[in-house]
């Protein structure tokens, strides 16, 4: 079985049953850098549950993916409302409070829902991509606007990313997927 | 010492310094500039701007802008100030990004006055930035990723002890510099 269809089914494998953040790390470091060009446009998005605190948050908010404009202009929270495609200001979401606390999912569920009834639409973009050097890798990184979080991007194959979402202060990394629109 | 650049362009960057430049020439000066690694970058450093007679350039002074810490890469200060013979570290997000970008801004003598006072309040020991290698203009370089801001200032080496910064405000299309010295 060639490299590519490895990955793939490996990545397949753990948003399904989930597995540990060493191994999805060792899956990332052996995916191939993508460039800025290959970001753009719409992608939709789920968590690579590892574990983690965030794991089934964003889904249980409504998060629909990511659309990258052009470099300097990308919007990282697209939602459904009302069966429409939206874009969300992140500091609306409590992502930053995540870092250094163990919230009871339940009680992280219920705090996150309420900002979703009085979410915003944005028409502006949030964040920016540049190319980074991250583990041993040149590849492209979402730069929050107003957050300190960057998000790492590696090529599964065309159409498919496996994004790391590293947040200031957070210790344990969070793993999610990308698919090409 | 090693130097970085030839002879021909230190007289020319001092030139700079002094008399100030055009944001056409500090680029050209900046892409010639080899990159400078993360690692290298860590410890204090005094921030003088290069005038590209923008009116930002003219703010350090008054607000007693010293310049730049890095603890480590995820712990970076990227705005110390003189405060009563301390330097102190100021929350970038007080410093309101509308006026980067004006053309005209409020008298000196009275941002100097809004900064004494500013610094009371928004003094704090957290950090606001983090160093990271990315790749702009061709080179891969230590450049400073703001926490909540999107600014990021990309660094080149002048000497060894001796820095340029670009510093790059979103959907501002005027780029900034800054002299960085280490201390």
């Amino acid at each position: 079985m060639s490299n590519l269809a490895n990955s793939a089914q490996q990545l397949h494998a753990f948003v399904s049953s989930g597995t540990d953040t060493e191994t999805a790390f060792a899956l990332f470091d052996q995916l191939e850098p993508v460039s800025l060009d290959e970001m753009l446009g719409q992608w939709h998005g789920g968590g690579l549950p590892t574990g983690h605190v965030m794991d089934g948050m964003l889904e249980a908010f409504g998060w629909y993916g990511k659309t990258f404009t052009d470099p300097n202009h990308v919007h990282p929270l697209l939602f459904i409302l009302n069966g429409k495609l939206v874009s969300i200001d992140p500091k609306w979401l409590p992502i930053a409070q995540v870092s250094n606390r163990r919230l009871p999912a339940q009680g992280l569920l219920a705090k996150l829902s309420l900002p979703a009834k009085f979410a915003l639409k944005t028409g502006q973009s949030r964040a920016q991509i540049r190319m980074m050097d991250y583990r041993g890798k040149v590849s492209a990184v979402m730069i929050y606007d107003h957050l300190p979080i960057m998000d790492i991007f590696r090529k599964v194959d065309d159409n498919t990313l496996l994004g790391v979402m590293d947040l200031k202060g957070m210790q344990q990394p969070f793993f999610f997927v990308l698919y090409r629109d | 010492m090693t130097q970085f650049i030839d002879h021909e362009s230190v007289d020319h960057l001092d030139h700079m310094i002094k008399t100030g430049t055009t944001v056409a020439q500090a680029l050209t000066f900046f892409d010639q500039l080899a990159p400078v690694d993360l690692h290298r970058v860590i410890g204090q450093w005094r921030c003088i701007p290069l005038s590209t007679g923008h009116p930002i350039d003219e703010l350090a002074e008054p607000f007693g802008w010293y310049g730049k810490l890095f603890f480590d890469p995820e712990h970076v200060y990227p705005l110390l100030f003189r405060y009563q013979e301390q330097l102190i570290s100021i929350d970038p997000r007080w410093i309101p990004l509308s006026w980067i970008g004006r053309r005209k801004l409020p008298a000196k003598q009275v941002l100097a006055a809004m900064a004494k006072r500013a610094q009371f309040m928004v003094a704090s020991a957290e950090s606001h930035a983090r160093l990271r290698m990315l790749h702009h203009r061709g080179k891969l370089s230590t450049s400073i990723v703001y926490d909540h801001r999107p600014i990021i200032v990309t660094l080149r080496q002048v000497t060894e002890t001796t820095l340029m910064g670009l510093m790059e405000v979103k959907d501002v299309d005027i780029p900034f510099f800054c002299m960085m010295y280490r201390d």
